[in-house]
């Protein structure tokens, strides 16, 4: 959102922001929280997520480093649509409402540039609803891993690493399922050699491999 | 259903109750030991020809009821030093704990798998509880509660009519017809004096729940109240209340008879406060003034949707209480109200009826505080002096010459 700042306007931004270090497992913000500012992630990752009525949360987003979060709600000026927690170490900039209405109204670019992440974002929700709707829990688990590899990941001796410690619980409210259901489809995914694990976090040895298994999903239908 | 035939039912049930219900409430008196000083509730010689201690007491309870909205008004800023003193050190299942024990005191929605279950369970046992309630009256040949006792002439025909709604409730048939018929039996109350159909406003909390349940509640598993259901209950619940402790002064004798019966009651410490520095030749007085303030208090918050939940639950508290500990068995229908309180307390969808001043509240933020804290401060005290002082003002005019 903020690329086409030269450094004049950084500067005069970040005096606007607070830098803000959150430990790992913490909340920035509650669903239903009045929302009176934006993020941008400096370091470590954040899950966004909404909790239904009956308590059970499903992972919308996972922001690193360079993406700003709650920024919709922000602007909307109502409370908070979802929850932000740190799954490590964070460090973040935070932008109050009162601030960045004032930025923008003096560099109205930005907003242009919130349209399109917001329209980028929107296309997004499209496609998981139809998955959602078309696709099985294998296929939207793969996927899922899929993305994780080409966002978040890093090369290692043993493969590509998924830098965000993820549980099985965050994976499966990721993609809308139960924890059985996908604690069983990553033991079948480590005895085909597809993901294997390395302490808090996942390897997938062969991102090539997965693809594969990924279109051969889609491609069967299954 | 067509609306026909439901129009029909309706009124049929109009036609018939006055038969059927040929007077049964004879309203039992708690035997009086010791009269009251009636002077202390009449027009006398103090300011505006109210006793001083009444006045004492009143304004004390208008300045609770301002601290409350005070509070309440500033919700969001309180909600902003929970988020931003109290809750960042925290982390993890403790932060999360912390948070939704602060959305269950501010009435915001709770989200947990917990809340969601008790909700639920309250609903089942708030769609239900009414039934029992009327088994209960069945067996015990009374209407409802067991303070009216049927005529025993034609005692058989309400009691089956209370067994066949009873069954009606039981197994969610026709619910809109169960809503109508205690409506319908409630207004009928009327006829028996106003105190006999306002003691049993609670009743009628149900009764909206009924009634706005569809007709082919049978089939379906009414677990959640929505939206308007929750508002219109809270409302009402509140609103019983709030004319059940105007009723308590007014007839004060009444309400002295219980305590005279059961002593212990008048150790309340909500009471204790508000009779607090009054001067002790009417302690008896001031502890009837404050016990039917302390009333109009919560219910006027519930009312209001002020922190709908902590009331609620301060309800539940007082209802389980006086059924287990005070008074016994003869309390047991008191199961609705708090079945009624717990599925209002368990709801999602709490909001206050003063939204205006929340709003402005929220526009002048960005302003200078002194506006913004005057506002809250004028509204929290005009609000609550209304709610007090007139109606406590007009009581000393009443004529109760006819409760004697």
């Amino acid at each position: 959102m903020f690329q086409r700042l030269d450094k004049n306007e950084l500067e005069q931004l970040e005096a606007l922001t607070e830098k803000k270090r959150y430990p790992a497992n913490t909340a920035v913000f509650f669903q239903d929280d009045p929302s009176d500012a934006l993020y941008i992630m400096l370091s470590g990752s954040v899950k966004l997520y909404q909790t239904s009525e009956a308590g059970k949360d499903r992972i919308l987003r996972i922001v690193k480093r360079g993406h700003a979060f709650g920024e919709l709600a922000m602007i909307e000026g109502k409370s908070r649509f979802m929850s932000a927690q740190t799954l490590e170490e964070s460090e973040m900039l935070r932008l109050s409402r009162k601030d960045f209405v004032a930025f923008a109204e003096k560099h109205t670019w930005v907003l242009w540039t919130l349209l399109s992440a917001l329209a980028e974002r929107m296309l997004r929700m499209n496609e998981e609803s139809l998955d959602l709707s078309f696709r099985d829990v294998p296929y939207r688990l793969l996927h899922a891993l899929s993305e994780l590899v080409q966002e978040n990941s890093q090369q290692g001796p043993d493969g590509w690493k998924i830098t965000t410690p993820l549980t099985v619980r965050d994976l499966a409210s990721m993609i809308g399922s139960n924890v059985d259901t996908v604690a069983r489809l990553i033991d079948r995914f480590e005895s085909d050699g597809l993901l294997k694990r390395s302490g808090a976090n996942w390897v997938v040895p062969d991102p090539k491999a997965l693809t594969r298994t990924l279109e051969y999903t889609a491609q069967s239908g299954v | 259903m067509k609306a026909r035939l439901r129009l029909g039912l309706i009124g049929l049930l109009f036609v018939l109750l006055p038969d059927l219900v040929s007077a049964h409430e004879r309203f039992v008196k708690h035997g009086l030991k010791q009269h009251l000083k009636d002077a202390f509730f009449m027009q006398g010689p103090g300011p505006f020809g109210m006793d001083p201690n009444m006045i004492q007491v009143g304004l004390l309870v208008c300045l609770v009821l301002a601290a409350f909205f005070v509070f309440f008004f500033l919700r969001e800023s309180l909600d902003e030093f929970l988020r931003y003193r109290i809750l960042a050190p925290l982390r993890g299942g403790v932060q999360r704990g912390v948070h939704t024990l602060a959305c269950f005191i501010m009435d915001k929605p709770v989200r947990t798998g917990w809340f969601h279950t008790l909700g639920e369970w309250s609903v089942i046992m708030f769609l239900r509880s009414p039934a029992l309630v009327l088994m209960y009256s069945a067996t015990n040949d009374s209407l409802v509660m067991p303070s009216y006792p049927l005529e025993p002439t034609s005692a058989i025909y309400f009691k089956f009519l209370q067994v066949l709604l009873a069954i009606l409730i039981l197994t969610q048939t026709l619910l809109p017809l169960c809503g109508a018929l205690i409506i319908g039996t409630w207004l009928y109350l009327f006829r028996w004096g106003p105190l006999v159909a306002i003691d049993a406003i609670p009743v009628v909390t149900a009764g909206i729940l009924y009634i706005m349940s569809p007709w082919q509640s049978h089939k379906l598993a009414i677990t959640r109240l929505n939206a308007s259901q929750t508002r219109w209950i809270r409302i009402v619940f509140g609103l019983g209340f709030v004319v059940l402790g105007w009723s308590k002064i007014y007839n004060h004798d009444l309400t002295i008879g219980v305590a005279d019966n059961y002593p212990w009651i008048m150790n309340d410490p909500m009471v204790g406060f508000f009779t607090m520095g009054t001067n002790p030749l009417f302690r008896r007085e001031t502890w009837v003034l404050s016990f039917g303030l302390a009333e109009v208090m919560s219910g006027f918050m519930i009312m209001m949707g002020v922190f709908t939940r902590l009331w609620g639950t301060i309800m539940i508290v007082m209802f389980t209480k006086l059924t287990l500990v005070d008074f016994g068995w003869d309390e047991i229908p008191h199961i609705y109200p708090i079945g009624a309180a717990l599925a209002v307390v368990t709801s999602n969808y709490l909001r206050s009826e003063f939204g205006i001043v929340e709003r402005i509240e929220r526009a002048l933020r960005g302003g200078t505080p002194v506006r913004r804290w005057a506002l809250v401060a004028v509204s929290a005290a005009v609000i609550a002096f209304l709610a007090v002082m007139p109606f406590l003002y007009l009581l000393t005019f009443t004529d109760r010459s006819y409760l004697k």
